[in-house]
């Protein structure tokens, strides 16, 4: 263990009433995190997730956008964190919405790009879309649409640099719930080997994200085995089985290992197998809303002595800190 | 308010000390580990070999202040009523030692299905402890109240607290997921706008409007059992930082909040 521990957390909750961001950063400087993973996502509640959805915030054009943000930019800098991933809204795609989509695509998207790339983030999380369990979906629908989707985004990749990274979604069903895109790992290879080999270069990753996995119940194994090097970006959070909970890892189990949390030893022990070199970072907001608002900075210290446990663990193999 | 934690084997007491935590209760099965502690949990299936065994003039002796009866795995009236027998036969005993006995809510399990049992709510434990009291002749046993206990019956907390109100004299911080006992940190579970949890919040205000004397005391093992060693000390410290939390806002509130009427 030594200087090159990368550890991060998410921003989403925390900068979006644009209150004192210097202040927020250098609490999170503080805390000990050296990244943050930009929540882009929190700008824009998409129509179809949420009735308060409104994409009113990216209507201003990409200067407006930039000088917007440039506040977070200096602040960043100043705090003296590094920005190594940014979350684009979400969904992309919605069937039947040709005007939300169009904006998504045409609007939306290629402005997180731009912000991303004013920020310095090397890779963008964008979700693929679902359309499996739409009416007459399939999964060959939703590879195909999602195909030609993100093959439409290579230029601009390419021209700003910031790589996209597919995540292993879920969706809640009638019986709870079941598996989205890229949840099978072999489906998440099948994106990015199109893709890169369509690019001619590697254009895109992957983002393992330890909270849905553990609502699908899936192993880490497969996904590390299959994924290997193309895992550029962690989401860590843990859950209860059932819920999205997005809370501190170890907090789900109890006395004997009971409870539904997340298998964190199979965690560690598959990104350890591909010798995971990245920033360990944590997509652990609720935290930040759960906790009372003074006991946000013992939390956020909490959250990353878990990411330097990991980092050790993963690193070498054990869990001893130095 | 005193605060502090609940011993248990998977920290070591100079771990918890320093984090600044004291330790103020521990399980009567943990008790000579936890060196000495004001508040001692026994099982109610095990009192009556204890007390046998001697361990009144044990615990008295270590400096117990408060014997909590812990009645999970209670049934029905049937085993209340025994267990309410008993205590009366223990009643002298408690008396001459100076400790004060609270009875805690729990909950039973059958076929790995949870249900309140004799004692899960705040109403069956107040008529459990004023009949008690009334055949001990004075108000000798008052009440523990375990927040974890009542959120795995998915109960609404702070109304089953006000159901006891001034009676509780041990407040067990233990957090869980609605499913499983787990013992862990509290507000870990919390989710914003959501009610499937515990309200943290309205318990800390309820809480602010309880006397003074009250004991306020982490019952999160599950905490403990469940992280790496390495992370024992940083656990230690967010629930350091919760107790800070919990001391300075009761006591804002104490200052604030009106007086309330608490039964």
């Amino acid at each position: 263990m030594g200087e090159d521990i990368k550890i991060g957390v998410q921003t989403k909750g925390l900068i979006e009433k644009r209150e004192d961001i210097a202040g927020v950063f250098r609490m999170i400087r503080d805390a000990g995190f050296g990244f943050v993973d930009f929540s882009l996502d929190s700008y824009y509640t998409n129509p179809a997730v949420s009735p308060k959805g409104s994409g009113e915030f990216f209507m201003q054009d990409t200067q407006e956008l930039l000088d917007y943000f440039e506040e977070h930019r200096t602040a960043l800098k100043e705090a003296g964190l590094l920005c190594s991933q940014v979350h684009a809204p979400y969904p992309v795609y919605v069937e039947r919405r040709k005007k939300q989509n169009d904006f998504m695509e045409n609007e939306v998207i290629p402005k997180c790009f731009a912000i991303a790339e004013s920020l310095g983030a090397p890779y963008m999380v964008i979700h693929p879309s679902k359309v499996r369990y739409n009416k007459n979906g399939s999964i060959e629908k939703e590879k195909e649409l999602n195909l030609k989707y993100f093959e439409t985004l290579i230029p601009i990749i390419k021209e700003t640099g910031v790589k996209v990274c597919f995540e292993n979604l879920y969706e809640t069903g009638e019986e709870g719930i079941i598996e989205g895109p890229c949840a099978d790992p072999r489906e998440a290879l099948y994106y990015i080997e199109t893709l890169n080999e369509r690019a001619g270069e590697e254009c895109f990753g992957f983002c393992l994200d330890s909270g849905h996995l553990n609502l699908i119940k899936r192993g880490f194994a497969d996904f590390a085995s299959i994924l290997g090097e193309h895992i550029k970006v962690l989401h860590i959070h843990d859950n209860d089985g059932v819920a999205d909970n997005h809370q501190i890892p170890f907090t789900f189990r109890g006395i004997g290992q009971t409870g539904n949390g997340v298998d964190w030893d199979n965690y560690l022990q598959s990104l350890h197998a591909v010798s995971f070199d990245g920033v360990y970072s944590f997509e652990t907001f609720t935290v930040l809303g759960g906790f009372p608002g003074s006991l946000r900075p013992a939390a956020l210290k909490c959250i990353y002595e878990v990411g330097r446990y990991f980092a050790s663990y993963t690193s070498m193999g054990t869990g001893l800190l130095k | 308010m005193r605060t502090g934690l609940q011993y248990n084997i998977h920290v070591t007491k100079n771990e918890i000390r320093n984090a600044g935590i004291d330790i103020l209760g521990a399980e009567y099965e943990e008790y000579p580990f936890a060196g000495s502690a004001a508040v001692v949990r026994i099982s109610h299936s095990r009192l009556e070999q204890a007390v046998l065994d001697g361990a009144l003039d044990d615990l008295s002796l270590c400096g117990a202040e408060v014997l909590v009866i812990e009645t999970i795995g209670l049934k029905d009236a049937r085993e209340a009523e025994d267990l309410l027998k008993l205590l009366i036969r223990c009643a002298p005993g408690f008396k001459d030692r100076g400790l004060a006995v609270c009875i805690e809510n729990g909950y039973a399990e059958e076929a790995g299905k949870i249900y309140r049992g004799a004692l899960g709510d705040g109403t069956a434990l107040a008529a459990f402890l004023g009949s008690l009291n009334e055949k001990a002749g004075e108000e000798m046993f008052g009440a523990a109240f375990n927040v974890g206990c009542a959120r795995l019956l998915r109960l609404q907390i702070t109304e089953h607290m006000k159901a006891l109100g001034k009676k509780i004299r041990v407040l067990y911080l233990s957090d869980n997921d609605g499913r499983y006992d787990l013992r862990q940190m509290p507000y870990t579970f919390t989710t914003v706008h959501s009610t499937n949890c515990a309200q943290w919040e309205e318990i800390l205000e309820y809480v602010s409007s309880l006397p003074e004397e009250i004991f306020v005391i982490g019952d999160i093992r599950g905490t403990f059992a469940s992280s790496p060693a390495e992370l024992k000390g940083s656990f230690l410290d967010l629930f350091a930082a919760v107790l800070e939390e919990w001391n300075s806002s009761t006591k804002d509130r104490q200052i604030t909040l009106p007086i309330e009427d608490v039964k």
